[in-house]
């Protein structure tokens, strides 16, 4: 075999063996990983030697090089000695000064490796952060965007938790809002996401991956179905917590400032509570804060992969924390004007503005489903008010308007149309049953004792109803349906007051 | 002249060394996977995941040239290793290809945020370890079915975004 033969046969085995490492020294631990391609260059070496009677010292350099990249310096150092001995023992080539060169090698290698490992892990944490923040950006974005939309307390709070538990969000694997009641004094549960097991939890993250859900998608869901975690928000709606000092809830809104349980304060009761009911080992609390203007608190644990909870995912839930405080705060004042606009200031119930809005509505689809509507008034309220003064008026009207309230079903509406008159407006409601909620009203009214109502001509407050319903009338509008109620209440008082007539009846 | 020869020799060692390295890295990945797998009775295609863990540096859609006029053919996916020698996947970047500039890196996936609710049960239930978890995850991460998917997605974002409702027309347009 010629030399040219021969050399081609190694270029071909040095193929073959680099081929062979990298196959078998993935499927190692990363140690034996290393340990194998040291001792490929090594096998390299002694057949160089063997077969060609050559030591290349730029295999030696290579082998140097990669032992000490892999391991310490401590391992470059022990390759340079090991091959030092193989060159003094098995070669000619061994001289005090390439081991000093070896050694020089190994010391450089080891800096020039700490040097690029310094920059690789300073890449990698600039990869992470912005990964990170991009990410945190990316969600306080969306959630804005979506808070943006809606003044609706309900939805505003769905925001909030399912930003802060799904996985696009913040991660956490529940989380849950109780607001401030009474002046500051109390919270109340509101409303939670997130499940009460890790068995639970596995299966809505299953849920959640297979239908590829984004967070719209799943605020989205949660608006239609409001039975979601139904045992959870069960739990949670049934908290009324007093705010004393002492407790977690009450620290956290007065120092304004997060707080992370890493174990349960037994000395808490309310951390013990929250404990019990919720199955928690470590949880954050997050106070909600705007303008100085305490509005509830965010409650966010990990009971699903019991990851802990890090200041780094304190830190990244607090703005999210400051934007929900905001939007809440709007919603409640949101709420406020709404109320000043469509209620009347007195009794509470909606006023004429309202009544235009909502009758529109409903007039709308009068002719499918009928619409009824009956006028109250109070029977010789201005005797009422002559013998017993205004104040006492007012306060008589106030009373009519609550039991007018607790009369009425849920899906009924109840306006003040002005001075003593009061309209109630019934969707979906035939005649006789809305003259059965009018005598309903009647008899509730006539059966309250309002003080100064003994001196009313009947020796009681009374009232008189007039009822309507759009499925008795040929032209159907809301001033039509007014008018015919109007003209009935009318024929009531003539008939002698105290009583319920409706159209029926009239024509 | 020998001297030479074997010099020669260590560069043809060393640099089959590093082109090889990553795909030996994958095949024993692929294999590794595929052999756990088997010995949960788990189906690649049935292991469920979320696109939500990618990370967008850039608000979609996106006003930038590069964004607005992509095609589905100019996301190019990349794998990120951690060293060239000791392979180690730690993600992977996703580009929009720019005539005359380099690529535009729009989003970006850590394997470690690249988690199957399944395997999160399993280990869990402690039948798999986190080295199992980290095979399975790539060999998903890496399966073409997955790096279509990405890519149908991103391209998604790149036209709609996150938050509009996505109507037919555009669906049709992105399939």
């Amino acid at each position: 075999m010629s030399t040219e033969t021969f050399f081609l046969i190694f270029i071909g085995f040095s193929i073959f063996l680099a081929v062979f490492v990298n196959y078998i020294r993935f499927k190692v631990t990363t140690r034996l990983n290393k340990l194998f391609l040291i001792m490929s260059f090594s096998l390299l070496i002694v057949l160089q030697e063997y077969f060609f009677e050559v030591t290349s010292i730029l295999t030696i350099i290579s082998l140097i090089i990669i032992s000490t990249f892999s391991f310490q310096i401590y391992v470059g150092l022990i390759i340079s000695g090991v091959v030092a001995i193989y060159l003094a023992l098995f070669t000619t080539k061994f001289n005090l000064f390439l081991l000093f060169t070896f050694i020089v090698l190994s010391i450089g290698t080891r800096f020039f490796t700490i040097f690029i490992n310094k920059r690789k892990n300073e890449q990698e944490l600039y990869k992470k952060l912005l990964v990170k923040n991009s990410k945190e950006l990316n969600v306080y974005r969306e959630v804005s965007i979506m808070m943006q939309r809606t003044y609706e307390l309900e939805r505003i709070l769905k925001i909030i938790v399912t930003s802060v538990t799904a996985g696009h969000g913040l991660g956490f694997n529940r989380a849950m809002i109780l607001l401030v009641i009474n002046d500051g004094t109390r919270v109340q549960g509101k409303l939670g996401v997130g499940p009460m097991t890790a068995d639970e939890g596995f299966v809505a993250w299953e849920l959640i991956t297979k239908n590829r859900y984004r967070l719209i998608d799943l605020i989205e869901m949660q608006d239609e179905d409001d039975q979601i975690d139904p045992q959870l928000n069960k739990l949670i709606k049934e908290l009324d917590i007093k705010l004393e000092k002492g407790n977690f809830l009450f620290n956290a809104l007065e120092n304004e400032m997060p707080y992370i349980m890493n174990e349960i304060d037994k000395s808490d009761e309310i951390q013990s509570l929250f404990a019990r009911l919720f199955n928690m080992e470590e949880f954050a609390v997050f106070p909600l804060i705007t303008q100085g203007v305490k509005v509830g608190v965010l409650i966010i644990d990990n009971p699903v992969n019991k990851k802990p909870i890090t200041s780094e995912a304190i830190d990244s839930v607090i703005p999210m924390a400051n934007q929900a405080a905001i939007a809440i705060q709007q919603s409640h004042l949101y709420k406020q004007v709404e109320n000043m606009a469509w209620k009347d200031g007195l009794t509470g119930l909606l006023n004429q503005r309202a009544f235009q809005t909502i009758s529109e509505k409903y007039i709308a689809t009068a002719r499918k489903e009928a619409l009824s509507l009956i006028m109250l008034d109070i029977d010789y309220f201005k005797n009422f008010n002559d013998t017993n003064g205004h104040l006492q008026g007012n306060q008589a009207l106030i009373q009519v308007a609550q039991i007018i309230e607790k009369s009425v079903r849920k899906d009924d509406y109840a306006f003040r149309f002005g001075g003593e008159e009061f309209v109630i407006l019934l969707p979906k409601t035939n005649e006789p049953e809305a003259t059965a909620i009018a005598e309903r009203i009647r008899v509730n009214i006539q059966e309250e004792k309002f003080q100064g109502g003994d001196k009313q001509p009947f020796g009681m407050l009374t009232v008189s109803l007039g009822v309507a319903s759009t499925a008795n009338l040929k032209t159907v509008t809301t001033n039509k349906l007014i008018e015919t109620a109007d003209q009935v209440l009318y024929e009531a008082k003539v008939f002698g007051r105290n009583n319920v007539k409706s159209y029926t009846e009239l024509i | 002249m020998n001297e030479l020869i074997m010099a020669f020799v260590l560069c043809i060692f060393v640099l089959t060394i590093l082109m090889t390295s990553r795909y030996f890295y994958l095949l024993d990945i692929k294999l590794q996977a595929r052999k756990i797998m088997k010995r949960l009775d788990i189906n690649i295609a049935e292991l469920n995941y979320s696109f939500e863990q990618i990370s967008y540096f850039y608000t979609l859609p996106s006003n930038i040239t590069a964004l607005k006029s992509a095609r589905k053919e100019n996301i190019l996916i990349e794998y990120d290793y951690d060293s060239i020698l000791f392979q180690q996947l730690k993600g992977i970047k996703i580009y929009v290809e720019q005539q005359d500039k380099h690529d535009l890196l729009l989003a970006y996936l850590t394997i470690n945020d690249f988690r199957l609710p399944s395997l999160d049960v399993l280990m869990e239930e402690e039948k798999i370890d986190e080295n199992s978890y980290l095979k399975i995850s790539i060999y998903k991460l890496i399966h073409p079915v997955t790096i279509k998917q990405i890519k149908d997605e991103v391209y998604k974002q790149i036209l709609i975004g996150r938050y509009d409702v996505m109507d037919d027309a555009m669906n049709e347009k992105i399939v």
